[in-house]
C-alpha cells in the first residue's frame, strides 16, 4: 500500500488551519493599537490617510481604552485634524486622571500650564502627585521622573515670589518621597543580608537578594502612597469642566467634527 | 544554558567589553564636578562606582546622584549594582535618595538629580517637551 504524502493526508485539517491562520491575521492588520496610531499622529502627518485612522481611534474609544482616549485629547489640543480646544482636552485629561491614567495626570498638568490664569500651584501639585505614585512603579516609573522634571522647568517660568515658595514646596516633596522610597530599598537590602547571611550559601545570594527586590519594591511602593495621602495636595477635577465642550450631544468621548 | 551565562558574564568582568570614560566624558566630568565628585566618580577599587558603571555594564547600570550650588557646593552619591538586582529603577532611587540626605545635611539649595548613568552623563539632557 502506498502512503499518501503528509500534505494531502491531511488536507481539510490543512485547510481549516490555513483559515483560522488567515482570519486571525487579517485581525491583526485591521486593528490599530493606540501605539501605533500615536506614532502616526506623531510622525505621519499625512491629511489623506487621517481620516481612517481617526475612525479606528473611535473603534478604540468605543471599547473603552483609556490610551485612546488620551489621545484624543492630545490632537483636540494640539488642533490636529479635530478643531482646537483646550477646554475639551482639560475635560478629557480631567475625567482620565480621575480613573488613575497615569498619562492623562501629567497631560492634564501640561494643559493647565501653558494656561496664563491657571494656579501654579495646583499644577506642581499634580506634578508632585504623579511623581510620589509612580516613582516605584514598574511601567510608568520614567513618566514620575518626566513628572519632576517637567515641574522644575514650568516653576522657572514663574514670577517671584510665588516661584521661591512654589519651589520649595516641590522640592520638599520630591526629596521626602524619594528618601521614603530610597529608605525602603536600603531596608530591603538589609533584610536580604541576614537571609543571606544565615543561609551561608554562595549560590543563594544572587536569588535572595531578587527575592529582596521584590518584597522591598512593593514597601517602597506603599511608602510613597502613605506620603502623597498626607503630604500632597490632591487636585479635585472641575466637575465644570466638563461643561465647556460637548462635541456630540453631552457626550465627552464623542469626535468634533472639524 | 547556565553554563553560557557564565561564560559570557565572566567574560564581560575579565574582558574588554568594560565601558570606561572616554576623553570627551573626562572632560564633561571635569566641567560640572568639583574635586570631590571627581574623585568619587573616577575612583578605582571594587566597592566604588567606576568598578560598577564598567565591569557590570551592560548588565546593569549604575547611577550617580548630584546636587549642585555651583563646583564648590555640591554633593553627591552613587548606588553599586548590588543594591538592586532585577530592577534598575531601584538604583536610581536609591542614588537619589543618598544624595537627598546629604543634600539635606549639608544644605544645598538646588535638587538632586541623576548626573550621570555609568558614564553617559545625563544632568542636563532631560526630555520635558510635549504630552504623554
Amino acid at each position: 500500500m502506498t502512503r499518501l504524502p503528509l500534505m494531502a493526508w491531511n488536507k481539510p485539517l490543512l485547510k481549516l488551519l490555513l483559515l483560522i491562520f488567515f482570519s486571525i491575521n487579517s485581525n491583526f492588520v485591521v486593528a490599530e493599537t493606540c501605539e501605533n496610531l500615536k506614532n502616526y499622529f506623531k510622525t505621519g502627518l499625512n491629511v489623506e490617510n487621517a481620516q481612517p485612522k481617526i475612525a479606528q481611534l473611535e473603534v478604540l474609544m468605543n471599547d473603552d481604552d483609556l490610551c485612546a482616549k488620551n489621545l484624543l485629547g492630545q490632537l483636540v489640543f494640539d488642533g490636529i485634524y479635530l478643531p482646537k480646544s483646550s477646554g475639551y482636552a482639560k475635560a478629557i485629561f480631567s475625567d482620565l486622571a480621575t480613573k488613575d491614567y497615569p498619562p492623562a495626570m501629567f497631560n492634564l498638568a501640561f494643559v493647565l500650564s501653558k494656561e496664563k490664569d491657571s494656579d501654579p500651584e495646583q499644577v506642581t501639585s499634580i506634578l508632585l502627585g504623579v511623581y510620589a505614585k509612580y516613582l516605584t512603579d514598574k511601567t510608568y516609573n520614567k513618566l514620575a521622573y518626566r513628572s519632576a522634571d517637567y515641574g522644575r522647568q514650568y516653576i522657572k517660568t514663574l514670577d517671584e515670589p510665588n516661584k521661591s515658595i512654589i519651589e520649595k514646596k516641590f522640592e520638599d516633596g520630591i526629596s521626602a518621597t524619594t528618601l521614603s522610597a530610597s529608605n525602603a530599598i536600603h531596608e530591603r537590602v538589609r533584610r536580604s543580608n541576614e537571609i543571606v547571611a544565615n543561609l551561608g550559601k554562595v549560590l543563594l545570594v544572587s536569588a535572595a537578594i531578587y527575592v529582596g527586590a521584590v518584597v522591598g519594591s512593593s514597601i517602597a511602593s506603599s511608602g510613597s502612597t502613605t506620603y502623597i495621602q498626607n503630604n500632597v495636595v490632591n487636585y479635585t477635577p472641575n466637575p465644570s469642566l466638563y461643561q465647556i465642550y460637548s462635541p456630540g450631544g453631552g457626550q465627552l468621548y464623542a469626535l468634533p467634527l472639524r | 544554558m547556565w553554563r553560557i551565562f557564565l561564560c559570557i558574564f565572566s567574560a564581560l568582568l575579565a574582558s574588554g567589553c568594560a565601558v570606561t570614560p572616554t576623553p570627551t566624558q573626562t572632560v564633561e566630568l571635569q566641567k560640572y564636578l568639583g574635586d570631590s565628585c571627581y574623585e568619587l566618580i573616577t575612583r578605582p577599587g571594587v566597592a566604588n562606582y567606576k568598578f560598577h558603571a564598567t565591569h557590570f555594564y551592560p548588565l546593569v547600570h549604575a547611577y550617580f546622584a548630584l546636587a549642585s550650588d555651583g563646583k564648590d557646593k555640591q554633593v553627591c552619591s552613587f548606588t553599586t549594582t548590588t543594591m538592586a538586582l532585577g530592577r534598575e529603577n531601584n538604583n536610581r532611587i536609591a542614588a537619589l535618595g543618598s544624595c537627598n540626605e546629604l543634600r539635606t545635611r549639608y544644605g544645598i539649595q538646588a535638587p538632586c538629580k541623576i548626573f550621570a548613568r555609568n558614564y553617559e552623563i545625563i544632568y542636563d539632557k532631560t526630555s520635558t517637551h510635549g504630552m504623554e
